[in-house]
């Protein structure tokens, strides 16, 4: 996978960022740390939030401003004409491939505009890769992960390791495969129980249809039924009656009219008793097809326990307001806000059981509450028997009398999740009621059919017997031949609405098998390596730092599995906040080269402002040599961002080498221009001075410091000034002091042996010891801490003899140069002159 | 070989990786979820909030199911 460097910036309009018409231009290199040192108000933030912009499209501290403070308002630079922002990023790959760069910019109207000028195809998307927890780091960043709680420490941690996006996705998916609310968003529990209604009226439908086939036909008609078979055979056997085989003969039996053969009949019999036997006989053929099903009492005896279930269940809970009580307890322990486990978080009170026990047990009535009402409308809708009921109140309960049919108010009782026991009993005793009505009635219509029948010639009766189950079959097949259609289709619809169940389900469940399988390695990869950078910060002080998380909770404590003597104590009421620093910054460094995002930077922005020098020192090592290309040959390109005037010397040491570049950011935000100042140690003099001369003697305090240490030491090693071994090899030999002593014995040294090659001036000016004095009384000042009580007119008087003294050391020479001009060089050694001069 | 995330992907590429992987599995549906999720996350942990997204885009996933099928005579 191509992975990207940051080359270039260019930055004009954004934020304290005028540079209007001249944009501000950053170079970086791949193979190096760069370092950038700004001092206070001089951009750095700016820059940094430039670059945040740019990669994410917001700034943080913007983004945290309520709406009236208008933040929208304080992205382009306030003094920008065109209050327009623009932003150049310009990206290397790591492949070698051509440079891609990208512009962002901020319109008048706040528009965020994203454009390739090198016409990279999709600008947005490269931008939305590089955009990475691990690219842009600040202080801020590192703190909040330590004053975190477990489960906002948990979550950051997750998202540095690359997991919290995923685990947006997996939250997503887990949430859209919920089985109750899909079925029920997706109409399945309608369809299902459709499907059953619809299998229960054909079942009838079937037994209605095989009675009058086999009274018609005179055989037994085979599942799976033929309809054509059916309506041939129908309208042949009808068509062999004489009297109606001009209507029935060759037709279909869709096309016959059984009004017209009933006339046609009555015609023949010329009786008004044919009429009514027919309407008997039809009467009849109905009310049996409403005998009670075999089924039946099972499912009333169903319908019942659930009831009885739900109702069990519902006395054991206290209301829908104690439910939100129960889910408030229970989410507080779950989130992690309330630590205290044997107290309520909503009473305060300490029950005998765990509160989160009573919680999630009195929830679980709840939730059996729900569950059972979901069964009984299940139970419901699947029964036979409310459909015999509803039809045999239509046909027996006279409409005066319609408000005491049981159907419809039990169904509305069920519907509302308010039907009882007794309310399905008074239901079912209602059916049994319309059993012995439906039974009386049969009995009647018999009677009436026998009376007519005897009264009617034989061969008639029976035709007209014949031509009603003609008339039922042609019935009964269309409601078979719809119902089969309908069945089929809802079918369909459930078998794709499975099929997306089965699909959603199956990818939930791989997409949090991989992520846990991914968390897993990306954690045992980095512990080894973020202990092995807290070591090196913390300077071997015997702590060794860990994260833990217990499986399946993301809550995320940071622990100690060493302290000196003691093992496995709390890491924030023992560490310091620097050491505790030390242990964010660590692993934060070490997710960043364990992830590999598309982004091959890293961006530290003031990081070590809660570190002295020997620690900000130690976390530039890590950065160097543990991190940073090109002596990690895996690692980032890292750029760091400092205001800290003591990290300025260990910038000297490593700046403009083949593994650290070093700049400086200088200007005059936010009305002016800002620049690059490519750094080396002889822009501390400047820096220090445009400190003094804007009364900010802190920050001119470090510089002075490593100016008179770089000017010192650059007269030792130019002159050749002898000094001791521990002065040679020791960093923290090389102050001031100890300069000023090794330079002064030398002098001394080659004077007692008469061989001190400077002119009597240089040497009275050094005689009189009044530079030295001056320079000590200042170093004496600073060493004990109250360099600031010398005024910034003193210090700039400090400079200046610093540069005396050094003059004290040089000559002028005039051979090599052209005629009538001379250089300053220093003294070969203090015993000689590079050349005649 | 089971589904795997890769610890060299940012966590888009992974998503990626994984929606390929559906493809393979059933492409109507991976193109789907591809086009119907993304646009409701981050998920709400306000319930009301949650139920209503959760309709949205089932409301979605069944008018998809319910569309006659390329190829469907009917």
């Amino acid at each position: 996978m191509t992975r990207y460097f940051l080359a270039v910036v260019k930055i004009e309009g954004f934020r304290g960022i005028n540079n209007e018409g001249d944009p501000l231009e950053i170079k970086f290199r791949a193979d190096a740390v760069n370092s950038i040192f700004a001092a206070n108000g001089l951009g750095k933030s700016s820059l940094f939030e430039a670059l945040t912009y740019a990669i994410t499209g917001f700034v943080p501290k913007l983004d945290r401003m309520v709406a009236a403070e208008s933040a929208k308002d304080y992205y382009a630079n306030q003094f920008h004409s065109k209050r327009r922002a623009e932003i150049v990023l310009t990206f290397r790959p790591d492949d070698g491939g051509a440079d891609v760069t990208v512009k962002v910019v901020r319109e008048t109207n706040g528009k965020r505009v994203v454009t390739s000028p090198s016409g990279y195809a999709n600008p947005e998307e490269l931008l939305a890769a590089l955009d990475d927890e691990t690219v842009l780091l600040d202080n801020h960043t590192f703190t909040k992960f330590l004053l975190d709680s477990p489960l906002d420490r948990g979550k950051s941690f997750s998202a540095l390791l690359g997991l919290s996006k995923l685990a947006e996705v997996r939250q997503g998916l887990s949430a859209v495969s919920d089985t109750l609310s899909f079925n029920n968003d997706s109409g399945s529990k309608v369809l299902d129980a459709e499907v059953a209604l619809s299998k229960a009226t054909l079942a009838q439908s079937m037994i209605a249809l095989k009675q009058d086939y086999f009274g018609l036909i005179g055989k037994q008609l085979v599942e799976p039924i033929i309809p054509a078979t059916i309506g041939s055979d129908t309208t042949q056997a009808l068509a062999g009656v004489a009297l109606l085989k001009d209507q029935c003969d060759g037709q279909l039996l869709s096309a016959i009219d059984f009004d017209k053969l009933s006339a046609t009949i009555k015609t023949a019999e010329k009786s008004e008793d044919q009429e009514r036997l027919s309407a008997a006989i039809t009467e009849i053929a109905a009310l049996e097809a409403l005998d009670r099903g075999t089924t039946e009492a099972t499912e009333q005896t169903e319908l019942k326990d659930l009831c009885k279930t739900k109702q069990q269940a519902l006395a054991s809970t206290k209301g829908a307001s104690f439910h939100d009580l129960y889910a408030a307890v229970k989410q507080v322990f779950d989130d992690g806000s309330w630590m205290h486990e044997a107290v309520c978080p909503a009473c305060e009170s300490t029950p005998s059981e765990s509160p989160y026990a009573i919680a999630a047990k009195q929830l679980m009535q709840y939730q059996l509450v729900d569950d059972t009402e979901t069964k009984i409308n299940d139970s419901w809708a699947a029964a036979t028997w409310p459909s015999r009921l509803q039809k045999l109140e239509t046909k027996l309960v006279k409409p005066a009398d319609a408000a005491t049919n049981q159907h419809g108010r039990l169904h509305g009782l069920l519907t509302a999740g308010q039907a009882t026991v007794l309310d399905v009993d008074t239901a079912i005793a209602r059916l049994q009621l319309m059993e012995l009505a439906r039974v009386s009635r049969l009995s009647e219509l018999q009677t009436e059919k026998a009376t007519i029948q005897g009264s009617l010639p034989p061969s008639l009766v029976h035709l007209i017997e014949q031509v009603e189950r003609a008339k039922r079959i042609k019935g009964s097949l269309k409601s078979v031949i719809a119902l089969t259609a309908s069945i089929g289709a809802a079918s369909k619809k459930l078998a794709e609405r499975k099929r997306w169940k089965a699909f959603i389900d199956a990818a939930c469940a791989t997409f949090e098998t991989a992520e846990a399988g991914l968390s897993e390695r990306l954690i045992k990869a980095m512990t080894t390596q973020y202990k092995g950078m807290y070591a090196t910060i913390a300077g071997g002080v015997p702590i060794v730092p860990s994260l833990e998380q217990k499986k399946d909770s993301i809550d995320l404590h940071l622990k100690l599995e060493k302290f000196f003597t003691l093992k496995n104590t709390g890491a924030t009421p023992l560490l310091s906040e620097s050491f505790r620093n030390a242990i964010a910054i660590s692993i934060f460094l070490s997710a960043a080269l364990q992830r590999k995002p598309a982004a091959r930077f890293i961006i530290l922005d003031d990081v070590t402002s809660s570190f002295d020098a020997g620690h900000q020192f130690a976390l530039m090592e890590v950065l160097r040599t543990q991190v940073g290309l090109p002596l990690h040959k895996d690692g980032l390109q890292v750029v760091i961002l400092s205001h800290d005037g003591l990290l300025e010397k260990y910038f000297d040491k490593y700046g403009n080498s083949h593994e650290w570049h070093h700049q400086h950011l200088q200007g005059l935000p936010p009305f002016g221009s800002m620049m690059m100042q490519a750094a080396g140690a002889e822009r501390l003099k400047p820096s220090a001075e445009t400190f003094l001369k804007a009364g900010q003697i802190k920050q001119a305090e470090p510089l002075i410091r490593q100016h008179l240490e770089y000017r010192l030491i650059q007269i030792i090693s130019k002159v050749g000034i002898p000094v001791s071994l521990d002065f040679a090899i020791k960093d923290n030999m090389k102050m001031v002091g100890h300069a000023l002593d090794a330079i002064k014995d030398g002098v001394e040294l080659y004077k007692a042996a008469g061989r001190l090659v400077l002119d009597p001036n240089q040497q009275a000016a050094l005689g009189n010891m009044i530079v030295p004095a001056m320079i000590a009384n200042w170093v004496s000042h600073y060493e004990t801490g109250s360099g600031s009580s010398l005024d910034a007119y003193v210090l700039l008087d400090v400079l200046k003899s610093c540069e005396d003294f050094a003059d004290s050391f040089k000559y002028d020479c005039s051979c090599k140069q052209q005629p009538g001009k001379t250089i300053r060089k220093y003294y070969k050694t203090l015993s000689s002159k590079h050349c005649n001069c | 070989m089971p589904f795997e995330f890769e610890t060299s992907l940012s966590a888009a590429q992974n998503v990626d990786k994984f929606y390929k992987h559906l493809e393979t599995i059933d492409a109507d549906f991976a193109a789907l979820l591809k086009k119907q999720l993304p646009p409701i996350l981050p998920i709400s942990d306000v319930p009301a909030q949650k139920k209503s997204t959760r309709q949205k885009f089932n409301e979605a996933v069944v008018k998809h199911l319910d569309q006659p099928k390329a190829g469907a005579t009917k």
